[in-house]
């Protein structure tokens, strides 16, 4: 199913099946409804002949079109008495006329992403003074490329906002915000984003248990690599699955959210290579994409993924592993060389000693392995150790503590927040001020007031601000299907495709993450990005099932770009084409550099 | 003087699926009847507008565009 698209709207050329389904649906609808002869089988005797149906047969509400215009009705007034007529009828007293649209007296609606339909009234008065008329025409489903035209500024703010906070926007989303005022559009975005939400079954991972240690080394050789097998399918599963989930998501700020927050709190599927424990890692990430800080935090140094990944699970008394301690204050909350010394460092991985995953990868505290006694970390002393031995892990929540108690804390997230929505170079002025309303009086970290205050910001509405950074691989992805209105038919070889330009969702290169940005463009990249724009062209002008709506292919430059295209002569040269104009066109606008910016 | 329209409006009525839960035109919530009924109404003004129209339900929503064109025709052309 593809974004935007009512998924139970007739396909123009696929009658047949709607036919089919149609019957289907009302079978399963009656079936379900415990009427008639169901109902008597629990009263003995001979069931009762199910009475006849009465009415149209019920229809599952789930599959019915979400919004249908049955009827008009044009009214008007007029300067003195007069008669009104709308459309050769007499008006009544308010001076209306209402017409259905039942197909009969006018045309039925035809539905959403279906061919615009024009209803025309003429509307006239009379009076002994004389009359006057005018016309007034509703046209339901008007033509994408008219209603979203290029020197539209309202379009282009919205484009430029779907493009940095999602991924691109879908043709109904640029319809919906283009008519609400900016700030209205930022609330609704942010405010309405439910991360408990997923627009798909959730994959086999999120349900597999892992063998133990000790069951797997019992394993034959044979069966260890087929179990190896399976995870690493599971493991696809997953990526296929946060792909799919990224490119159709009715919410994609979530999904766009935690890609940042994974490459911010990295963890490489290929290093841990358990499926549930990688589920469960990014289950973390999207559903406190936008819900505090200081929950997320949390939750992560509890990470099996992340235990696994940055060996807190040989952080053990006597033999300190420093990893995790240096990676949650470099690159989760203070930055490299802020605040912190090497001996710090030292003493945050005594305070998370004990913390790790247990043999079915979940969290454990092991109070055997944890270095008892104070430590001292970023000037103050932490000592659950001695003063209370059942709360010996708040070691590690107490460095937390500390680290959110300082102000540096709100500044990291915010440069990094203005790094990925703004890029260039950073105005500490601002992310000062972003910084403050993210912590909040109460430091309670809250993400949705920091995307907020940033979507707001000056420096990212000014519409200089546009077209200045350089999509990711991911985002070139979703931003191509998103507006297109079809679904790719092969998810994983968009998840490799992507992976061939530098980006494996989930198999970030370090614990660094991606560097983004430039980087992003390299000899390599590029012969890749051409790669995958050809294949994606292909896949447009080559299966029927995935050729673009007609309706949208006129749309497609405003909806793709974010600033005009270069090439666009030869774009529009396209047109001269014999073979496919229209496949020809969206292939030289793939092609065109400028796609590759948001 | 001859009787000139003032004002011409319209009214869109229609049907939600069963799933949705809010309907809006332009930001401003329409309200669905128990039937699934629904109506909204506005003031078409000179020249074209468009409205948004977006049905919400729990994993779905659309946005349908509806064009609105107004023009007076000159005096005499009745």
């Amino acid at each position: 199913m593809s974004p935007d698209r009512d998924p139970q709207e007739p396909v123009l050329d696929s009658g047949a099946t709607i036919g089919l389904a149609a019957l289907a649906v009302g079978t399963v609808v009656l079936a379900g409804c415990g009427q008639g002869g169901g109902g008597g089988s629990d009263q003995g005797g001979t069931p009762p002949v199910a009475p006849p149906p009465v009415g149209p047969p019920p229809v599952n509400p789930a599959t019915q079109p979400l919004l249908t215009v049955t009827a008009v009705t044009v009214s008007a007034t007029a300067s003195e008495p007069a008669t009104i007529r709308v459309a050769g009828t007499t008006a009544n007293a308010a001076g209306e006329v209402r017409f259905a649209l039942d197909g009969t007296s006018r045309p039925a609606d035809p539905g959403h992403r279906q061919a615009e339909r024009a209803y025309p009234f003429q509307v006239s008065t009379s009076a002994s003074s004389g009359g006057a008329s005018a016309t007034t025409t509703i046209t339901l489903n008007p033509a994408p490329e008219r209603v979203l035209t290029v020197s539209d500024d309202r379009v282009a703010r919205a484009r430029h906002l779907s493009s940095r906070i999602a991924f691109g926007p879908t043709e109904d989303e640029l319809n919906r915000w283009r008519n609400l005022p900016y700030a209205t559009v930022v609330d609704h975005i942010v405010d309405s984003a439910d991360p408990s939400k997923d627009a798909q079954p959730l994959p086999a991972a999120a349900t597999f248990t892992p063998l133990t240690w000790a069951q797997n080394s019992a394993l034959s050789d044979t069966d260890k690599e087929a179990y190896s097998k399976r995870k690493g399918d599971l493991l696809k599963d997953i990526y296929v699955w946060w792909l799919r989930e990224i490119t159709i998501s009715e919410q994609p700020i979530v999904e766009r959210m935690a890609l940042f927050w994974h490459n911010m709190l990295a963890v490489s599927a290929g290093d841990v290579f358990e499926p549930r424990a990688m589920w469960d890692y990014l289950t973390l990430l999207r559903r406190n994409a936008l819900g505090s800080f200081r929950t997320m935090i949390m939750a992560i140094a509890r990470d099996p993924a992340m235990c696994d990944f940055l060996d807190s699970t040989n952080n053990v008394k006597g033999r300190p592993n420093e990893n995790f301690a240096r990676e949650l204050m470099e690159l989760f909350t203070l930055g490299e060389g802020q605040v912190y010394t090497e001996q710090d460092v030292v003493e945050v991985a005594k305070c998370f000693t004990g913390w790790g995953e247990d043999d079915y990868q979940r969290f454990v505290f092991r109070q055997d392995r944890h270095e008892p006694g104070p430590k001292t970390v970023l000037g103050i002393t932490i000592n659950f150790s001695n003063s209370d031995p059942a709360q010996v892990r708040k070691d590690g929540e107490a460095v937390i503590d500390r680290i959110l108690s300082l102000d540096r804390t709100a500044v990291f997230i915010a440069e990094q927040f203005w790094d990925e929505l703004i890029g260039g170079t950073r105005d500490n002025a601002a992310i000062a001020g972003w910084a403050t309303a993210f912590r909040g009086p109460t430091r309670d970290y809250d993400i949705r007031r920091l995307v907020k205050t940033a979507l707001n910001h000056p420096a990212f509405t000014a519409p200089a601000a546009r077209g200045t950074m350089i999509r990711s691989p991911i985002e070139l992805h979703a931003a191509i299907f998103r507006a297109s209105g079809v679904e790719t038919t092969d998810y994983i070889g968009r998840y490799y495709q992507a992976s061939s330009e530098d980006q494996a969702l989930l198999n970030p290169p370090n614990v660094r993450g991606w560097v983004g940005g430039l980087t992003w463009i390299s000899a390599k990249s590029l012969i890749q990005r051409r790669t995958h724009m050809g294949w994606t062209g292909w896949e447009f002008a080559n299966s029927n099932k995935q050729r673009i709506p007609t309706r949208i292919q006129a749309a497609l430059q405003t909806m793709w770009f974010v600033v005009p295209p270069v090439q666009t002569a030869y774009i529009a040269a396209s047109s001269t084409v014999t073979w496919d104009p229209a496949s020809e066109r969206i292939r030289r606008l793939l092609f065109d550099p400028a796609l590759n910016l948001k | 003087m001859p009787a000139t329209i003032t004002t011409i409006s319209v009214a869109l009525e229609g049907l939600v699926a069963g799933d949705v839960t809010a309907l809006d035109v332009d930001g401003t919530a329409v309200t669905i009847g128990a039937d699934l009924s629904w109506r909204w109404s506005g003031v078409v003004p000179a020249g074209t507008t468009t409205v948004a129209l977006t049905a919400s339900a729990p994993t779905r929503r659309v946005t349908r565009m509806v064009e609105l064109i107004r023009t007076d025709l000159p005096t005499g052309a009745v």
